[in-house]
Parts: structure tokens; C-alpha cells; sequence
């Protein structure tokens, strides 16, 4: 355990050299929040009937998501591309460790790194330019708790795209479909309340909700009581689920992995 | 010119030739590029169901005004991407070798390479208009020759914005930052027609950094039946205008940044 926290707090220092990076990735945040704040103001002054809940809740919703927009990890499938390109994979998966833990602590120091230098500016932002709701209490504990289930189903359906190096060592056209199918079913953008009422009950069977529409649900206290468990019982068995997945695709994969130098 | 064109064309066939290398990975990137481009198409179909009217647009005026942009934006993918990548030239040196051949070194600059994932974008562009031009006014060939007029422009527009950020590279060696920050701003501010947004965005996205002259304002020549748009009428066929003044801008400015290149040195 010492040895992944080890690759955590490494790989955490070595995100402090990209400085300017960072400021670009705050700059885009707040954008993006301007922008939903925007659209949302003008969508509830054309006809506020049948949005389900209040303008207030709707722009808490927008901040919160594109927060956790900056934080799930989504793109790390290209540095497993990479590594199957050059080789250097091999040295990975000879090393007496999971890969899939490895994996999984490096990228936690993005996580580390994004609350630390990410949030903490817009969250200031945020309350200084267009206050939102606060959750106290229980209802910030569960939130929290979603949304590390939500980071982790995250985390799996990336590596899974980033499994898929082993076969066809470029992978950019399935992460960009992944982050497509994210985009449009998880609630990012639309909450999954606005959705047709078929479409809904399909998305709300599937894992992509776990990472945007349950966890800010919760936060601005849609999500309560009986209705909340079973969004939270829902995430853990995703993210079990894929997690288990992603471990058995490793194993199978890794027998069928061709490639030169190391 | 001719003899420009013919040397555009041969490297291009030769950078064809080289994407054809990996055929699963091409026609998946070119897919996902478009299924991706389609996305706020989606989106604005699900908002829609639920408030027909946003800010006096309807679901097929704000899709026809996406595209627009979409398709703009698929031909300066296609044709000057290669700006993003003009901070590793530098820094590598590569410029070198464009100034000591007898051509202008802009024109072998960007002949380098064309972008082919520019073909999804157009793709997803050219659907959506398909989708939304019938229903919002009634089209002739004048329109039809306007509309093409638009595209240009819309693109090349696109193209001295990034030309004008990327040429920051000259000096800083770095401009991929910057870069990434207008087309955040593109992504976003494409989502939706300018007048759903406040005054202040309003004027910053017209007159300071002024994208909306790609889409939003030449889109009111096709739309039957619309209010005028913010500001002045005379704006919606700026965007010739707009995109002559930059590309001079642009032009005049990678010259500056020419002469202040001072190499790599080894």
C-alpha cells in the first residue's frame, strides 16, 4: 500500500511543473460555468414550466458539474496508448504490482492536484461572483461519498478504453466516442430529469450517471432518502462492476499484447 | 498560383497516402469526430422538448446556427490545424527550413499537412444544416452561393484568430495555452446563438474577440421571420469584411514574427 501512496505523492509533484497549464484549466472552468449560467438563465426566461427545479438549483447544478468536470479523470488512455507504442508497457506489467491499482494511484494525484489547484480558486470564484448552495451535515458526507463512486466508475471506463491499446495500440477514436456517450447520458450537460421520459429510464439503468447526475442531485438535495440509496447502491455496483471488468480484460488482453522495444 | 496549387495538391496526396497506414483507427477517429460534433445537436433536441422557444430561437434556428459554425470550423481543422503546431517548429528549429526555400514560407507552412479529422467536423456541419435549412426560411440559389460566401468567411475568420495567438510563438515560444483558451471559447459560446446571452458577452463576442461574426450574424440572412439581430442590421453581412481585416491582421503579424525568429540553436 506504501508503494502506490509513494506513486501518488510522485506523481503529485511532478503535475506542480506544468504551472501555466494549470491556470488555462481554471480559466476554462470558469468559462464554462459563465457560459451554463448564461444559458440556463435565458432557457428558465423562456418557459420555466416542466424544468422540475428551481433556476437556483439549475445554476448550482452547472457549477458543481463542470467542478467535477476538471476532476474525473478522462484522458489518461492516451499515456497507456503511448506506452503500448513505445514498448515501455512491458516494464509496467513486469513490475510485482497491479497495473490496475498503479493506474489508479497515479491518477489520483490529478485528483489530489485538481482540488487542490483547481477547485479551491473556482470554488472561491464561485462564491464571490455567483454564490451557490452549500450542502451541511449528512448530505455533504453523501455527496462526497458519490462522488468518489462516480470517480471511480470514471476512472474504469477510461481504463477500459486505455485496455484497448493491448489490441489495437491507438485508441483515440474510442476515447473520443466514450467521452461522447459521457457527455450525453451522464447528465453534464442536461440533467437526466429533462430527458423524454423512455430515454430516462434507459440512462437510469446505465453507469454514466453515477459520475455527473447522482452525485449533484444529491448535492443540491434532489436526491433524498429512499430515492438517494438506491442512487448510491446503483454507483457501487457499477463501479464494482466495471472495476471487476476492467481486472478480467487486463488478464485476458495481456496474453494477447504484441509489441517491440522495453 | 498555379504552380502553388500543384505542389498543394501532391503533398497532399502524400499525406493521404500516409493516414491510409492505419484504416481501422482513421475511419474510427472520422466517425467519432462527427458523432462528437453532433452531440450539442442532441442535447438541444432534448432541451427543446421540454422549452420549444429559447430567447426566440427554436430547435431548428439554433441547430442551423451550430452547423453553421461546425462546418466553418471543419475547414479550418482541415486546412490550417497545422497552427497548433507551430510552438514545436519553433522550438525545434524546423522554421529554418521553410525560410531558405523559394516559396512563401505562410503557404509551406501550412501546406505541411492538412488535418483529415477536419472531414468529421465537416461531416456533423454539413448534417445539421441538412437537418435544420428547410425549416427556417426559403432557399434560392443567391442564398445557396451566400451561404458558401459565409462558410469562407466563417473560416477564415477562424483561421486568423488562431494565426494571431499562434504567432505568439515567435516570441514566447509557447502558445498552445492560449491557443486552447480561444477554442474553449469557440466550443462553448457555439453552443447556443449570441442573443441568449447577456449584453456584456454580447459585446466582447462582437467587437473585442469577434467569433460571432463565423455564424451568428450571417445566419440572419437565411432565417425567414426573425427580429433583427443585437446591435445594427448592417452586421449580418460584416462577415466578409471581418474576415479581410483579420486575415491582413494575421498575415501582417506572422510576418513581424518571422523576422523577430531567431532559430534554434545546436
Amino acid at each position: 500500500m506504501n508503494a502506490y501512496l509513494a506513486l501518488t505523492w510522485m506523481s503529485f509533484k511532478n503535475r506542480k511543473v506544468y504551472k501555466l497549464n494549470v491556470f488555462f484549466r481554471v480559466c476554462s472552468s470558469v468559462l464554462l460555468i459563465v457560459v451554463l449560467r448564461e444559458i440556463w438563465t435565458a432557457v428558465y426566461g423562456s418557459g420555466a414550466s416542466g424544468l422540475t427545479v428551481t433556476l437556483a438549483d439549475m445554476l448550482t447544478y452547472s457549477v458543481i458539474a463542470s467542478i467535477i468536470r476538471t476532476l474525473i479523470p478522462s484522458d489518461f488512455h492516451y499515456d497507456i496508448s503511448q506506452r503500448v507504442q513505445t514498448g515501455d508497457i512491458v516494464l509496467d506489467l513486469q513490475k510485482p504490482w497491479s497495473y490496475l491499482a498503479m493506474t489508479f494511484f497515479r491518477t489520483l494525484a490529478d485528483l489530489l492536484f485538481g482540488l487542490v489547484y483547481v477547485v479551491i480558486p473556482i470554488a472561491a470564484a464561485s462564491l464571490l461572483l455567483f454564490p451557490i448552495g452549500v450542502p451541511t451535515g449528512a448530505q455533504a458526507v453523501w455527496f462526497v461519498l458519490s462522488g468518489l463512486l462516480g470517480y471511480g466508475i470514471a476512472f474504469s471506463l477510461t481504463f477500459l478504453v486505455g485496455l484497448l491499446a493491448f489490441l489495437f495500440t491507438e485508441v483515440g477514436g474510442f476515447g473520443m466516442i466514450k467521452s461522447t456517450i459521457l457527455e450525453i447520458c451522464s447528465g453534464a450537460m442536461i440533467p437526466l430529469w429533462l430527458f423524454p421520459a423512455g430515454a430516462a429510464k434507459v440512462l437510469e439503468l446505465l453507469p454514466f450517471q453515477g459520475v455527473f447526475s447522482i452525485p449533484i442531485s444529491i448535492y443540491i438535495g434532489k436526491l433524498q432518502g429512499a430515492a438517494m440509496w438506491h442512487g448510491l447502491e446503483l454507483q457501487l455496483i457499477w463501479a464494482a462492476s466495471l472495476l471487476a471488468l476492467a481486472q478480467v480484460l487486463l488478464v485476458v488482453f495481456n496474453r494477447l499484447l504484441v509489441t517491440t522495444g522495453g | 498560383m498555379f504552380a502553388h496549387m500543384k505542389i498543394y495538391l501532391r503533398l497532399q496526396a502524400a499525406n493521404l497516402r500516409a493516414r491510409a497506414m492505419y484504416p481501422l483507427n482513421f475511419t474510427l477517429i472520422l466517425v467519432s469526430v462527427a458523432f462528437f460534433g453532433m452531440t450539442n445537436i442532441i442535447l438541444t433536441w432534448v432541451l427543446t422538448q421540454k422549452v420549444p422557444i429559447i430567447a426566440g430561437w427554436n430547435l431548428y434556428q439554433i441547430v442551423f446556427v451550430m452547423s453553421l459554425w461546425r462546418f466553418s470550423h471543419g475547414f479550418f481543422i482541415t486546412f490550417s490545424q497545422q497552427i497548433w503546431n507551430l510552438e514545436y517548429l519553433v522550438r525545434e528549429g524546423v522554421m529554418d527550413r521553410f525560410l531558405v526555400r523559394p516559396l512563401n514560407p505562410m503557404f509551406q507552412f501550412f501546406a505541411m499537412r492538412i488535418q483529415i479529422y477536419g472531414f468529421g467536423d465537416l461531416l456533423a456541419g454539413i448534417g445539421g444544416l441538412v437537418y435544420a435549412a428547410p425549416h427556417i426560411g426559403h432557399w434560392n440559389v443567391q442564398k445557396l452561393l451566400l451561404l458558401v460566401v459565409v462558410v469562407l468567411s466563417g473560416a477564415v475568420i477562424e483561421w486568423a484568430l488562431m494565426t494571431l495567438l499562434g504567432v505568439s510563438a515567435f516570441w514566447t515560444l509557447q502558445s498552445g495555452g492560449l491557443m486552447g483558451l480561444l477554442d474553449t471559447l469557440l466550443d462553448q459560446f457555439s453552443r447556443f446563438p449570441l442573443s441568449v446571452y447577456g449584453r456584456p458577452v454580447q459585446i466582447v463576442l462582437s467587437f473585442v474577440l469577434p467569433i460571432s461574426f463565423m455564424a451568428f450574424y450571417p445566419s440572419y440572412i437565411f432565417m425567414d421571420g426573425m427580429e433583427g439581430p443585437p446591435f445594427s442590421s448592417v452586421l449580418v453581412y460584416a462577415s466578409p469584411a471581418v474576415a479581410a481585416g483579420l486575415a491582413w491582421l494575421a498575415y501582417y503579424v506572422w510576418r513581424k514574427g518571422l523576422n523577430a525568429y531567431q532559430g534554434a540553436g545546436s
